[in-house]
């Protein structure tokens, strides 16, 4: 049995050899252990509010620096007058590292047919009337939901809260998909806050 | 096993000389023991009875019998246990005598698989596991579900690709594995994390517990698995196998070989080499293919070992890669995408066609174990063994969420990276005089894990050093075995909690203690077993911190945890009446400091709401029984019934906890025929399964209230997304035969493509289980 021999002992050389050489290569990384290469936490929602008859502004922030867990975000309560139309712009930041604050906007721009923003009021009937900015579309004509124009009216009922979604591959052409309607949109939600909405009389 | 069975044959032997002066005409007495002919190992309870004076009696669990007060005479001794054919001896008695019988395996029977470690003289409990005979069954499975035919062993599972062992209700941490002789060190933290263990490997898979656990582990809570391949010693010729699986539903299959022998007969050098793979894709509900749900995998092991006279060195290493796809529409933005999805409000477009693509969310897993032996006999009394392994586990995850435009560098790389290096040295002395046996040792572990990405879990250094010693002894009819372990845990914790300069330093120590005591009883024998383990609080529970993906929830650490203790009893009772085996155990588990994620509070992100789970500390009971019965009907025709009752209950709050098996009653029957010329043992089988509702589960969530009034005032103390899936019935069909060296084996499971959820099934919130599955397996052996 030479040849069953040979190759007993060529088996025996293999694994010999296998064995001096079983560490693993670690990954070929630069970034060192223990690092947070964290992939684009979105920390701070900012809305922009430009009075379209005096172009006045006024910002309210959504800011959670640290992420989900830990401290709880800071929310402002928005305040804007009645009976005044607005332009309305978001902006969307990475402001975990204060010293670099990432703006992701424009990353929503660049893959705006994956991304829409929904706007759901809940305060009294009529107070106010939110709708997409026309000019604000995607490739395919679609709205994205960057830029919105808010109409308030006398208000029924001062307080209230207003809800941002921003949805992420969702279908835009499902049906009874709206401004304030996501549900039958399918995809997955990458911002979703609720802010206190107050309209000054 | 032979040696030892010319042993006793002698010592028997020596000891009838001393009652021949004694003889009378009907005080003869015959000694012996009844064994396997293959393995040799003693079979326990064997009926042994002389035909012509309807004498008899059975054999202990170690297949040892005694029969006393025979007459002088001619007889036809018969011996019979269940599973074998029986053997017929004609005797002429004229004084004391010994008898060993060599048994052949009738493959007729169901489950001979059940106990598989009688020969084991060191473990008092009766260890339970399967063999490589039924382990053939369930090749090309995952690990866990090789196990399941053990009884109290459940699994728990996320999507269809991870499945983590369960023993009685308990997982995880509580649940060690063992992986040829080693603890298997894996991110074995969380339940979407299975062993890191080529399925391929083990020969034998079986479950110890109590005082056989002492040896190995302080905190083996929930017992340990023991995973063992085949004994590199095992075979002086070549030898080896192939094997093959095809199954229908993933359209895919796994495929193994294994080669072993010895150099040649002047070189006691024997070696072992075994490689496997695995493919699958996409899996398929009785309705639709599930998105992402393929698995490849692609394993290698060998060990080389050398028998000197007195002494045995072996070295082992293996390799494990895998990569496995996760149900797409598992992962999800928050809450209120949770609701939609459980509510049927959104639909996942879940009708896509098969595809063997493993696309975002995935997992690269790789684990490789080292381990060199030595083995040194002192004298006859005295033995050490000396062991040392290292391990590498690194485990990597890939998200569906890469942010909202990712560079090409972003998209290559994973959002979730743990490299986990463990070193382990143990050095143990054993001693044996008679019946009673010693053994001490102490163990060294050190561990550390780092990661990159998605900050969830600090990185840690820590080490573990322990002492234990074990006693076995016969106490009147009691067979003893008794041990205590002392073990210390020390821990730095590194980022983002500590600094590399500065760590955050943590230690815990304790002791551990178990006894378990044995009695033989009329054909069978009663087991019972006391134990106390501990175990330090893991890194995970202290400091982990952020999103878990998979179910949409924080998960928050808690640095104040204290260790956990369980105190344990449980009984063991076999029985043999006639051609029927039971085997019955009772136990309960008091969990001191038990840890565990109780759902606190309702967390705002940017990304919307997410229950925030936080690790919490109450007293757990857990307690259950499991039931086996067998046996024949008439030749040819065997069945297999099982029940595994299990109940788990918080103390503190008397809340029910998550994700504790239903209870689960099978029925199996064995159809047999005689062989057919080249044909041989041909056999079908027919079983039925039934899971009951998990009717003590938490409350579900109050999605709604919680929306509207956006607080968290409405939230129980204790919840679950979705209430317990109803229970559900499968039936499955096995057909297996050989052909010279090559066996077949045909499998149909899920018969009736019943659709159904599992509770133990992490994504139940989002899928339904596998459908119809047809599966072929060969084993070629040469």
């Amino acid at each position: 049995m030479n040849i069953s021999k040979y190759l007993r002992f060529s088996l025996i050389a293999v694994m010999a050899f296998s064995f001096t050489s079983c560490e693993k290569d670690d990954d070929n990384d630069d970034t060192p252990p223990g690092s947070t290469n964290e992939e684009e936490l979105i920390t701070d929602l900012v809305l922009t509010f430009t009075n379209t008859d005096d172009q006045s502004q006024v910002t309210f922030m959504f800011s959670d620096p640290d992420g989900p867990g830990g401290d709880p975000p800071a929310v402002d309560d928005i305040f804007i007058d009645d009976s005044t139309s607005y332009s309305v712009s978001v902006e969307v930041l990475d402001a975990s590292d204060p010293n670099d604050v990432e703006d992701i906007t424009t990353e929503i721009m660049d893959e705006d047919e994956a991304h829409q923003f929904f706007y759901i009021a809940e305060s009294a009937d009529n107070s106010i009337d939110i709708s997409y900015d026309i000019f604000d579309v995607d490739g395919n004509g679609n709205p994205v939901g960057l830029s919105t124009i808010w109409n308030t009216n006398e208000p029924t009922a001062d307080n209230g809260t207003v809800r941002i979604v921003l949805r992420h591959e969702l279908n835009k052409d499902a049906t009874g998909i709206a401004i304030d309607d996501f549900a039958g949109s399918g995809g997955e939600t990458d911002i979703d806050v609720t802010f206190n909405l107050t309209i000054v009389d | 096993m032979k040696p030892f069975i010319w042993i006793v044959s002698i010592l028997m032997s020596l000891l009838g000389v001393d009652a021949v002066n004694a003889q009378d005409n009907c005080t003869i007495q015959i000694d012996g023991q009844v064994v396997d002919a293959e393995s040799g190992e003693g079979l326990s309870f064997a009926s042994v009875i002389l035909q012509e004076s309807s004498q008899g009696a059975y054999a202990d669990s170690a297949g040892f019998f005694s029969l006393k007060g025979i007459c002088v005479g001619d007889y036809t001794l018969r011996v019979t246990h269940i599973g074998c054919a029986p053997q017929k001896k004609v005797i002429r008695l004229s004084g004391d005598t010994t008898f060993v019988f060599s048994l052949n395996h009738d493959e007729s029977i169901l489950h001979e698989f059940v106990v598989v470690g009688e020969e084991e003289k060191e473990l008092v409990l009766t260890k339970i596991g399967v063999r490589e005979a039924q382990l053939e069954s369930t090749t090309g499975l995952q690990l866990a579900e090789q196990a399941l035919a053990i009884p109290g062993m459940r699994m728990q599972e996320t999507g269809n690709t991870i499945a983590k062992p369960v023993f009685r209700g308990l997982q995880g941490n509580r649940l060690l594995v063992l992986n040829a002789g080693v603890r298997q060190e894996g991110q074995y933290w969380g339940s979407e994390h299975a062993p890191e263990i080529d399925p391929f490997l083990a020969q034998q898979v079986s479950v110890i517990e109590g005082v056989d656990a002492l040896r190995y582990a302080p905190d083996a809570i929930g017992g340990l698995l023991l995973v063992e391949p085949a004994d590199v010693f095992g075979s002086d010729s070549l030898s080896g196998s192939l094997t093959g699986m095809g199954a229908t539903n993933g359209r895919g299959g796994a495929l193994g070989g294994e080669l072993m022998g010895r150099v040649s007969e002047k070189f006691p050098l024997y070696f072992r080499g075994q490689i496997s793979s695995r493919k699958f894709g996409d899996m398929k509900t009785p309705d639709v293919f599930l998105v992402n749900t393929g698995a490849e995998e692609l394993n290698y092991s060998y060990a080389l070992g050398w028998k000197g006279d007195a002494w045995k060195a072996e070295v082992f290493y293996s390799n494990f890669n895998q990569r496995i796809g996760i149900y797409r529409y598992s992962h999800l933005g928050n809450l209120t995408d949770l609701y939609e999805v459980i509510t049927g409000i959104r639909s996942n477009p879940d009708t896509t066609d098969f595809s063997y693509d493993i696309n975002r969310p995935y997992q690269d897993i790789g684990h490789e174990l080292f381990k060199g032996r030595v083995e040194v006999e002192l004298d006859a009394e005295n033995k050490i063994e000396a062991i040392y392994s290292r391990q590498f586990n690194s485990r990597k995850e890939f998200d569906v969420h890469v942010g909202i435009n990712p560079s090409a560098e972003e998209l290559a790389r994973p959002q979730l990276d743990y490299a986990l290096t463990t070193h382990l040295g143990e050095l143990v002395w054993r001693n044996k005089v008679g019946a009673l046996s010693r053994s001490v040792g102490v163990t060294g572990l050190f561990r550390e894990n780092t990661f990159r990405g998605r900050n969830f879990m600090p990185n840690y250094r820590n080490s573990s050093f322990g002492a234990f010693a074990l006693e076995q002894r016969n106490l009147g009819i009691w067979k003893l075995k008794y041990g205590i372990r002392y073990e210390r845990y020390d821990a730095d914790i590194f980022n983002p909690i500590g600094s590399e300069d500065d760590p955050l330093n943590l230690s815990f120590d304790g002791l551990s203690a178990a006894l378990a005591a044995k009695k033989d009883l009329e054909s069978g024998d009663l087991t019972l077993s006391a134990a106390t383990f501990w175990r330090a609080p893991a890194v995970n529970e202290l400091f982990a911190s952020g999103l878990h993906h998979g179910v949409g929830a924080i998960e928050q650490g808690n640095s104040e945890l204290l260790q956990e203790r369980s105190y344990s009893l449980s009984a063991t009772w076999r029985r043999v009446f006639g051609r029927t085996r039971v085997l019955a155990t009772a136990y309960t588990n008091y969990i001191e400091n038990y840890i565990f994620l109780n759902p606190n509070d309702i967390e705002l992100t940017i990304r919307g709401a997410f229950p925030r789970f936080d690790y919490e500390q109450t007293d757990a009971l857990y307690w259950g029984s499991d039931i086996q019965v067998d046996g024949q009907l008439n030749k040819g025709f065997a069945y297999l019934v099982t029940a595994s009752l299990v109940w788990a209950q918080n103390v503190g709050t008397g809340d029910f906890f998550i994700n504790i098996p239903a209870h689960q009653f099978a029925l199996e029957f064995k159809k047999t025929w005689d062989d057919l010329n080249k044909i041989k043992q041909p056999w079908i089988a027919l079983s039925g399964n039934y899971t009951m509702e998990q009717y003590r589960a938490p409350e579900v969530f109050p999605f709604e209230s919680v929306f509207e009034a956006g607080s968290t005032s409405t939230l129980p103390s204790s919840f679950d997304f979705a209430a317990a899936p109803d229970g559900y019935f499968l039936l499955g069909a096995r057909a297996g035969l050989r052909l010279g060296q090559t066996s077949f084996q045909l499998g149909v499971e899920n018969m009736l493509n019943t659709t159904y959820r599992n509770y133990m099934n992490r994504f139940r919130y989002y899928m339904d289980e596998q459908g119809l599955n047809i599966t072929l397996r060969i084993k070629h052996n040469f």
